[in-house]
């Protein structure tokens, strides 16, 4: 969802499982399945993370600028996540609070 | 074996005898030149209990049946009615015999009463009588032959309701419309195993059969509901309304003579008698009712244990949500095999119909089956169709009265749909009935009053076992021991426990709960009441605090009781935290979820 071009240059939320990290980029697993790439230049220790983090930064045509890292535990529903997000974003969308950045 | 429709004899009662250890009555019967042996049926019992059948008086048999007990025959009484009384015996009859019985065809002129007018005004006595032990060629339905007839099954089926003790050689047909559980019982007699059938014929009769031990295992297997058997063979008893919900006042025990062959299925007998009643007028029918409902089945929860407090025996229940056209779903209880097949059996939202179900007051109302109920899957009526259509049209999210919120009783579990709000408290009324409320809410602790003399806490009774499982008061003694109210005895330590009051609030309304140790516990991260008072005595008021803080905007899932009482003459509606269970988020938030996707 992140790779939609309405987010491009906007600050976005990620929340997704980590498949690999080699030090500076990571591959996040987002709730829909899709695998995005975070430019996180250090702020991610491979061996410390936790299984579940949520990624606040910029999205860029390839990846996501990261700003923050927040760990989320190692045990998250993304699936039920991901339908809430869903529904906050198209559905209910007016009903939603404008927020710094948008969660997706 | 025939009900004979002849034109009503008049007989003379030239004897009567109580026979058995039951009150049961042998008569003697007069034509004034033969006699013959008859038994009273046991509903005729009280013309001679009330005095009205007296020996010599005259009687007009209504209904009667002959039957052949040891090669003599026997005439079971099954209506009749005084003529007249008679001082004395009438001319001098002789036992008649078999052969005259036997013989169809031509009515015999019998000579002595008949002719001569009763001393009374009879009832349309007179000439035209045929020997009533004569056997007219005209045969009932069934086809049957007379009282010795053995010729093939097929021709002896009777009708369900002329079942009775004294008849040895019967055949019925019918409809296996339930089929109980094998049972065992092992008690000082010994034990064995038994099942039981409910049989439903075409005169719309039913009849309870009983299979014991070898003939259990034999048959269990064998028979199936819904299926049409010919049966014979068994003894007949007078059957115990308890626990025998059939119309027919008589049961079966099936034998070892017992023969059941099966049969071509036909209309001409129905799947079963129903008498619905609609699901929305369960509201306002006394628990312990037995009633039918059909509806569709919503819902089936998943399979829980039960252990029984008497036999300590685990159950296996599971709850069915059945809905019909009166807009209202109530929970349906099965129990044994019946619940751990239901998730399968009942898929797919099908019209279900049940027969013999047990009304109880368990969480509003709910129904419970029984051994004896009954249940049809898409059953055959024009019912099923009505229901099927109603559910169809309405698309399956409209909402219909649920009949069995509120967690009534304190063990079950409400589900998501059944949670309330905190102002439901107050717009629904609760606590004003009898018996206390239950129910559900998801509330935030929003202030807790523990500035109490002391400590939000009582001094309870150390005594883990009965009476007092650690909850009694006690008080304390001059000499620093405590005394239990209960057990009496003194102890040197009590064991405290949390009493105290907090404000619950949820989105509609705040309301004040009692709150009490179990529930207190899990607020207060596990500290217990003794470890709280230590650190007061040890002046750690600071770590007091920061618990209770700690405690405060905590969501739980509560459970609740209401009951309104009289509190320094006033009425009060109280509310009793019962359990408060944290919040399984992940589980919550799909909840949600779909209460959100249902509210297109």
């Amino acid at each position: 969802m992140v790779k939609e071009p309405r987010y491009a240059n906007l600050i976005v939320s990620v929340v997704g499982k980590c498949v690999s990290n080699d030090g500076t980029n990571v591959m996040l697993e987002t709730g829909d399945g899709t695998q995005v790439r975070i430019q996180h230049e250090g702020a991610l220790e491979p061996g410390q993370q936790t299984a579940f983090v949520e990624i606040v930064g910029c999205v860029t045509e390839d990846f996501v600028q990261c700003f923050v890292c927040r760990p989320m535990g190692d045990e998250f529903d993304l699936e039920t996540y991901n339908e809430m997000i869903t529904l906050q974003n198209t559905k209910y969308q007016n009903i939603m609070m404008q927020d710094d950045y948008i969660v997706a | 074996m025939q009900k004979i429709d002849v034109a009503n004899p008049h007989v003379q009662v030239i004897n009567i005898k109580k026979v058995g250890t039951q009150d049961r009555y042998r008569v003697i019967l007069s034509d004034g030149t033969h006699y013959i042996q008859g038994m009273l049926a046991t509903q005729l019992n009280n013309l001679i209990t009330e005095n009205h059948l007296v020996e010599n008086a005259i009687v007009c048999l209504k209904e009667f049946i002959t039957n052949v007990v040891q090669d003599k025959t026997v005439l079971i009484l099954l209506k009749c009615e005084i003529v007249s009384i008679h001082g004395s015996k009438i001319g001098n009859p002789t036992e008649v015999y078999k052969a005259d019985i036997a013989a169809a065809g031509a009515a015999k002129p019998v000579g002595g009463m008949y002719n001569a007018p009763p001393p009374a005004p009879a009832a349309g006595g007179g000439s035209n009588y045929s020997n009533p032990y004569n056997q007219p060629s005209k045969t009932s339905s069934g086809g049957g032959s007379g009282p010795t007839g053995r010729s093939g099954l097929s021709s002896n089926i009777i009708p369900i309701g002329q079942l009775n003790p004294y008849q040895n050689k019967w055949v019925i047909q019918g409809r296996i419309t339930n089929k109980g559980d094998m049972r065992t019982w092992n008690n000082a007699k010994g034990e064995g195993c038994l099942f039981s059938i409910d049989i439903l014929d075409s005169s719309g009769m039913d009849i309870r059969g009983t299979f014991f031990k070898e003939d259990a295992n034999k048959w269990h297997s064998v028979l199936e509901v819904d299926k049409i058997y010919t049966f014979s063979g068994g003894r007949l008893k007078v059957a115990n309304p308890q626990w025998n919900k059939c119309k027919c006042q008589h049961e079966i025990t099936f034998d070892r003579s017992t023969d059941i062959q099966l049969q071509k299925d036909d209309d001409s007998i129905p799947q079963n008698m129903f008498d619905f009643s609609p699901i929305g007028q369960l509201e306002s029918t006394e628990p312990e009712a037995i009633i039918d409902i059909i509806g569709v089945v919503a819902s089936i929860s998943p399979v829980s244990s039960i252990t029984a407090k008497k036999t300590g025996n685990e159950l296996k229940k599971c709850e069915l949500t059945v809905m019909d056209d009166s807009e209202a779903q109530v929970n349906v209880t099965l129990w044994g095999k019946k619940a751990e097949t239901a998730e399968n059996e009942y898929a797919g939202c099908p019209v279900v119909a049940f027969k013999g179900l047990k009304v109880s007051d368990f969480g509003g109302r709910s129904c419970g089956t029984l051994m004896s109920s009954a249940i049809l899957k898409n059953p055959r009526i024009p019912e099923t169709e009505k229901i099927s259509a109603w559910f169809q049209n309405r698309g399956a999210n409209a909402t219909v009265k649920n009949l069995s919120t509120g967690g009534g009783g304190a063990g079950r579990i409400t589900t998501f749909e059944e949670r309330k709000t905190v102002s439901a408290i107050r717009n629904e009324q609760l606590g004003y009935n009898e018996k206390p409320d239950w129910l559900s809410f998801k509330a935030t602790v929003s202030f807790i009053k523990k500035d109490k003399e002391g400590g939000p806490w009582y001094p309870a009774c150390p005594n883990a076992e009965e009476p007092c499982k650690n909850m009694c008061k006690v008080i304390s003694t001059s000499d620093d021991h405590w005394q239990c109210e209960k057990c009496n005895k003194q102890y040197d330590k009590c064991c405290r426990r949390y009493i105290f009051s907090a404000t619950l609030s949820d989105n509609t309304s705040t309301c004040w709960a009692s709150i009490f140790n179990d529930q207190a516990l899990g607020m207060l991260q596990g500290h217990t009441a003794d470890e709280l008072n230590e650190w007061m005595q040890n002046g750690d008021y600071d770590k007091f605090e920061k618990l209770f803080d700690d405690a405060l905007f905590t969501e739980w899932i509560v459970k609740a009781k209401v009951k309104s009482e009289l509190v320094s003459e006033e009425q009060r509606v109280k509310t009793t935290a019962y359990a408060m269970t944290p919040i399984d988020y992940a589980k919550e938030s799909k909840e949600l979820l779909k209460a959100i996707k249902n509210l297109q």
